[in-house]
């Protein structure tokens, strides 16, 4: 009375809650006897609807309901649409229990997929009122798509409807990505475009975008939708380089880079002399996985004549490699390719630098503002990144400072800028013998090593390398040099069969079982382990030796 | 609804939509408007009911076939007794009872006259049910059955003798209501309502308020 | 009639004004015997909303001089006397009605052009109230019987309220007809409407007919979403008493008399999508509302900054001369001249309450203010408090060797209480203070035929128009229509408020920037229906 609510004691409560449990209990029951003895009868779908309203996430109760739908389906479409429209009504209920209910919306999909009409349109909106009520409803995204999908929905609507979504509010990083799945279907590049969207799409995008991060630069929905726009779009994997190599006597490799991973049978088919006959290349990958960038094959050829060795892909020209007569080396960049992918278009160049100034204002808004340096790094990266290197290392330094939490992520994303600029160089200068080397420059990690899969001689010493395990594409070095890193593990250099030096001067290798890994390097003549814990072992030099009994040099202090 | 496939969804359990809808309940003094909502919805009903001791705001649900129904029911309060009712009472009523007591004619005058305002007042798709309670006093009677009931088709009202006292006909005016009111798909939210009802539970926005 | 009505109270209130019902809900609330009366046939005396012919009642009942009430009389105790109340329609002035559409329906599509652009007729019901000259109307009465019916029907419903009305129709007053014709006017008028395609042209006769329609504020209020009054209606239960909306956008004038309507960015939201704002002015805009939502956790970056003006912090803010008039105008509502502490107050209580129901920070109850008033009387009466309408209030019983109030005198029968509660408005004029500190509102109520800012959806607008560029004093507009059900579809009610004691004068540099009178005006303003100005004596600063 008077609107005030009657309070009932706690053991009023108790004693109701005791008894629903008890008639639930009964109800759970009664539903899996029938399913045992397979009555699946009206009784049934009661028991199931008042359970599942109730308690949404039980997984059987929904399959029972299901099964017993089924064993009543009438061959009439009407009725059988008519019983399904009372699911999608007793969905809502459970919903109501439970909007994030895996079973309630697992049911609704299998009640769509039954329909023989299925009333899409109203499922379309039932999804905007659930995104209403939670926009990061992952279910209920998930549904959408479904939907959309199954009504041939135009992603045109769709992309509407995550415009307002992001409108009502900027941090639904949920509208955010599905506008990113959504874009390349309404506006898709022509083939050629290193962008995910056509232009005049991009722009506007761009524009949205910038005046989300401008608005609250501290969400990081709209920068993580800024970077997707700026990012290229790697084109599918492409072969980059092919070689041979002759390593000794008649042995040599053949090696094909690719730009991504890509499994075996990518590789292209070849021939040697003109036959493909004789015993089958075998293609191996130097970490032993099934998609690599590096793929190689043991190809044994006298050097005293000429071989001329035949790579085609369908679709691509032949690529042919002269071997022999003095030649030992045979290697052919096939992609005319810029390390980090291709040269920047006009348009791209301008949005670029647009999105650049609008940061470097943002900067000086809000300094110390992370996604704004973050961004700022991406886009000079992408512009010209050996141009705005020291500025690029400034806010990777400064962010390192800022965002100390991912102090590692930024070393590894310097690392792999530094990688970038000397693979580039290296490239360059690459007619003058075949060394590779980046000293002092404080790497996390070796990217881009498929890139160094021919070269011979390669030097990272005074670095700070812990891990060196992307080191095994280095198939073809002979001379390795790694003084001065953090390295306690060797075993990713087990498969550079050509290695004939290897120094690890003033690493971390503790135990002598690391340089067991060694022994399949049939080549290594010198090994430097100086200034390693190793070498405080007793008995160290003798242990070593063997081990390695092939070796010529050992440098211990 | 006739029961048109071998697999029926089976009734009740809470399943379906849920609609809401505000009542009022109309009459003059005594007829025993509060009695009639206190047996509906608590089953209760207390010989001396304090007059005007209105239930001001309670709530009772009905199940229908597929959906459920639930009242939101206001009561007078008692300001109908000075003719002080405020107009704020119907605004966005969608069910009325109009209460009258068979034992005394005035009050079915007055009844009359509530329809009239209400026909006036209130939106025009209201749903009104015209109540003569106090059914169980049936020797006492002064209000003809048939007069009642011709009045209510001639204004297509629902038409019901009831008794807060033996229960008579209490459910059944407010299930025939229901079965009347015309319950949209917009069940998402169930409510019928045009704006917004303010909640102790309503978000307070935090410190970023002014930014979400 | 109520021979059963107790006349022993602990407390009585006088007049349903929302203070006084406030009053009242909080007394029965904690169990007082309360008597809440109004001597008017409908509740929220100067904070009533009214139907259209409703309206056109307060106007007669505020421009004409009331006969005296007598004091009545009673058996009084020794140091007893009975001291008279004032009547709260004497603190309008200034009240004028004005129709700026003909009477009857044109004839439909007329071969003549000029026929088709309506005469204006202009019913003039002048009167600065009080004690001051009445100027009785000098209408051009046409001699048409159909306008003599429609005062007719006005006559036969003289009273709006619902308990009235019943009187009236329990007086066998054939009610049924003009619901009739009601409906079949708004039809005729729709198929009208359908049919040139172009706007709705109006008569008196038909707004009249659509009286039911109107909710229109005396004083409309808004509420901010996180302010005392929201939290009281929460806490109190009243609450679901009451439907609200938002109001859905807030806006700014930028410029003289030529400028423009702007719609204000204010949250987050509004900054990202809005276009009256650039890029580095969004940043700007936001981190000075961040700051501003929390600005007394950082007493250093204010020091220097208090005790001067708003617009100078602003502007050590870098905020753009755009942002600062979004700012200090429509955000803050404080104008430019306001100092700092004031400004960062006002402006913190605008963000304070916004993104809680809505995208702006205030709320509108639907069906208009009045319902406010009403919600708290309806509390009180579930908590046994008496409610009775048409109760005219005599004179007081005061007590005065005690200077107490002992009761009241209400058509000659004696109500006694401990407490007695009455607005200034009521009070007997003795009783206030002399010191004139009270201040004049001039207020204005517009019935439009569009919005002043058309939008795809119905919007509910608040514009401050700001006290510079012409304009003597700032203005506060509010917007409303059908969909808070204040006036019928395809109308909007524009309410005007300032400080000032003429409102026709005060109000009129806004009225003519944002709306016409003309018929076949080429501007897009819109055209205002009818209007009423009225100024009210301002008590609050008592």
């Amino acid at each position: 009375m008077h609107g005030r609510l009657k309070i009932k004691t706690t053991a009023e409560q108790a004693a109701e809650k005791k008894k629903e449990r008890e008639e639930k209990q009964k109800l759970y029951l009664a539903g899996l006897s029938k399913r045992a003895s397979g009555t699946y009868d009206e009784e049934c779908l009661k028991t199931t609807a008042q359970l599942l309203a109730a308690n949404p996430d039980a997984t059987t109760l929904w399959n029972i309901r299901r099964e017993a739908l089924l064993a009543g389906k009438s061959e009439d479409e009407e009725s059988w649409s008519e019983v399904l429209q009372g699911e999608l009504k007793m969905i809502v209920a459970c919903l109501g229990k439970n909007h994030k209910s895996y079973g309630a919306w697992h049911h609704r999909c299998w009640v769509m997929e039954n329909f023989p009409n299925p009333p899409w349109a109203a499922e379309v909106k039932l999804c905007d009122n659930y995104l209403k009520l939670d926009e990061r409803n992952f279910h209920c995204w998930d549904y959408r798509r479904f939907v959309v999908a199954g009504s041939k929905q135009q992603p045109e609507d769709e992309l509407k409807a995550s415009q307002q979504l992001i409108e009502h509010n900027l941090s639904n990083y949920s509208a955010w990505h599905y506008r990113s799945k959504l874009l390349p279907l309404v506006h898709p590049p022509p083939a050629t475009s290193p962008h995910p969207v056509a232009e005049q799409a991009l722009i506007k995008e761009l524009q949205m975008v910038v005046e989300a991060v401008f608005t609250d630069p501290s969400d990081q929905s709209p920068w993580f939708f800024l970077r997707w726009l700026v990012g290229r779009q790697e084109k599918g994997p492409r072969l980059l380089q092919v070689g041979y190599i002759h390593t000794q006597g008649e042995a040599g490799k053949l090696v094909c880079v690719f730009s991504q991973p890509v499994p075996q049978s990518a590789v292209p088919e070849t021939t040697v002399d003109g036959v493909n006959g004789g015993a089958p290349l075998c293609w191996w990958a130097p970490d032993k996985s099934v998609y690599s960038r590096v793929w190689a094959a043991d190809l044994s050829l006298p050097l005293d004549k000429e071989h001329s060795i035949n790579l085609s892909q369908t679709g691509q020209p032949t690529r042919s490699l002269m071997v022999g007569q003095g030649v030992a080396r045979a290697l052919e960049w096939v992609a005319n390719m810029e390390v980090c992918g291709e040269e920047l278009s006009d348009t791209t160049r301008s949005t670029l630098e647009e999105v650049k100034e609008n940061c470097t204002t943002l900067d000086e808004l809000d300094p110390d503002n992370k996604w704004v340096m973050l961004t700022l790094v991406h886009v000079l990266w992408a512009l010209d990144s050996r141009a705005h290197l020291p500025a690029i290392l400034h806010y990777l330094a400064q962010l390192q400072t800022l965002d100390p939490l991912r102090h590692n992520y930024y070393a590894d994303m310097k690392s792999k800028l530094v990688m970038e600029t000397a693979l580039r160089k290296h490239r360059v200068t690459e007619v003058d013998g075949d060394k590779f080397h980046v000293c002092g420059q404080d790497l996390t990690r070796v990217t881009h090593s498929h890139l160094l899969a021919t070269t011979d001689c390669v030097d990272l010493s005074n670095n700070s390398l812990s891990s060196i395990s992307s080191l095994c594409n280095l198939i073809a070095c002979k001379e390795l040099t790694l003084d001065q890193n953090e390295i306690q593990n060797l075993s990713p250099l087990s498969a550079l069969a050509a290695l004939q030096h290897l120094s690890v001067a003033n690493n971390k290798i503790a135990d002598i079982k690391q340089l067991s890994c060694l022994q399949s390097l049939t080549n290594l003549r010198h090994l430097n382990l100086k200034n390693n814990p190793v070498c405080e072992m007793e008995d160290s030099e003798t242990r070593i030796r063997e081990l390695l009994p092939g070796l010529q040099t050992l440098i211990l202090r | 609804m006739a029961q048109r496939t071998s697999v029926q969804r089976p009734s009740g359990g809470g399943q379906g939509k849920i609609c809401q809808f505000k009542l009022v309940l109309l009459g003059e003094s005594a007829v025993g408007k509060s009695s009639l909502v206190l047996r509906f919805v608590k089953g209760q009903f207390h010989e001396y009911q304090e007059s005007t001791i209105g239930a001001a705001f309670l709530t009772q649900t009905v199940c229908l076939d597929d959906t459920t129904v639930k009242f939101e029911i206001w009561d007078t309060a008692g300001q109908e007794r000075y003719h002080s009712l405020a107009p704020m009472y119907y605004r966005g009523a969608q069910a009325a009872i109009v209460v009258y007591d068979i034992t005394n004619q005035d009050t079915f005058g007055r009844a009359k006259t509530w329809v009239k305002e209400l026909q006036r007042q209130a939106s025009p798709n209201i749903v009104i049910a015209l109540a003569g309670n106090k059914a169980d006093l049936a020797n006492k009677r002064m209000v003809e059955y048939e007069e009642a009931q011709t009045y209510a088709e001639e204004n297509s009202l629902l038409f019901m003798e009831t008794s807060a006292k033996t229960a008579m006909n209490v459910n059944d005016i407010f299930l025939a209501i229901a079965k009347k009111l015309p319950k949209s798909d917009n069940s998402a939210t169930g409510s019928q309502r045009e704006g917004m009802t303010l909640r102790p539970s309503d978000p307070t926005p935090g410190p970023a308020g002014c930014c979400k | 009639m109520d021979d059963d009505l107790p006349t022993q109270y602990e407390v009585i209130v006088v007049g349903t004004g929302l203070v006084e019902c406030v009053v009242a809900a909080a007394a029965a609330r904690v169990g007082k015997k309360v008597l809440h009366i109004d001597k008017n046939d409908y509740y929220g005396v100067q904070w009533a909303s009214f139907t259209l012919k409703g309206a056109q009642q307060w106007v007669d009942e505020v421009t004409t001089t009331p006969a005296p009430t007598p004091p009545g009389d009673c058996e009084l105790e020794e140091g007893e006397q009975l001291v008279g109340v004032a009547n709260p329609s004497e603190d309008y002035s200034g009240v004028r009605q004005t129709w700026h559409v003909p009477k009857e329906p044109l004839p439909s599509p007329s071969p003549e052009p000029a026929a088709a652009a309506p005469v204006e007729q202009v019913v003039k019901e002048e009167g600065s109230g009080g004690e001051s000259t009445q100027v009785t109307g000098t209408p051009d009465t046409p001699p048409a019987t159909p306008q003599d019916t429609a005062q007719d029907a006005v006559q036969a419903m003289p009273q709006d309220t619902a308990q009235d009305a019943v009187e009236a129709t329990a007086q066998g007053v054939a009610q049924e007809m003009p619901q009739a014709d009601q409906t079949q006017d708004s039809t005729t008028m729709k198929s009208e409407k359908e049919e040139s395609g172009g706007k709705k042209e109006w008569s008196q006769e038909e707004l009249l007919n659509l009286s039911r329609k109107f909710n229109l504020d005396l004083a409309p209020k808004l509420l901010y979403s996180q302010g005392p009054m929201v939290e009281l209606l929460i806490s109190s239960n009243i609450a679901r008493y009451v439907e609200f909306k938002c109001i859905s956008r807030v806006l700014t004038w930028l410029g003289g008399d030529e400028g423009n309507l702007l719609v204000v960015p204010c949250s987050r939201s509004d900054v990202f999508t809005t276009s009256a704002v650039t890029l580095v002015e969004k940043r700007l805009l936001m981190k000075f509302l961040e700051f501003c939502h929390q600005y007394d956790r950082h007493p250093e970056q204010l020091e220097e900054h208090l005790d001067k003006p708003f617009v100078d912090f602003l502007r050590s803010k870098k905020l753009t001369d755009n942002l600062i008039h979004f700012v200090t105008e429509a955000i803050g509502m404080v104008g430019e001249g306001a100092g700092c502490k004031e400004g960062l107050e006002r402006t913190r209580a605008f963000l304070t309450s916004l993104g809680r129901y809505g995208t702006t920070p205030f709320l509108f109850s639907m069906y208009g203010s009045g319902e406010l008033p009403q919600a708290f009387c309806r509390l009180c009466a579930v908590f046994e408090g008496i409610y009775i309408l048409r109760k005219p209030v005599s004179s007081l019983v005061v007590h005065s060797p005690s200077h107490t109030c002992r009761g009241l005198l209400s058509e000659g029968q004696r109500f006694t209480c401990n407490h007695l509660v009455m607005s200034a408005s009521h009070a007997p004029r003795d009783y206030l203070p002399r010191d004139g500190s009270t201040q004049g509102v001039s207020r204005a109520v517009f019935l439009t035929d569009r919005s002043i800012l058309p939008h795809e959806k119905e919007q509910l607008t608040l514009l401050r128009v700001p006290a510079k560029e012409g304009n003597p004093i700032p203005v506060t507009v509010l917007e409303v229509g059908p969909g808070t059900h204040v006036c019928p579809k395809d109308l909007y009610c524009v309410h005007m408020t300032c400080q000032g004691t003429d409102a026709e004068s005060d109000l009129r540099v806004v009225v003519e920037r944002l709306l016409t009178t003309e018929a076949d005006d080429t501007s897009s303003k819109p055209r205002i229906v009818w209007s009423l100005y009225f100024n009210q004596v301002d008590h609050s600063g008592m």
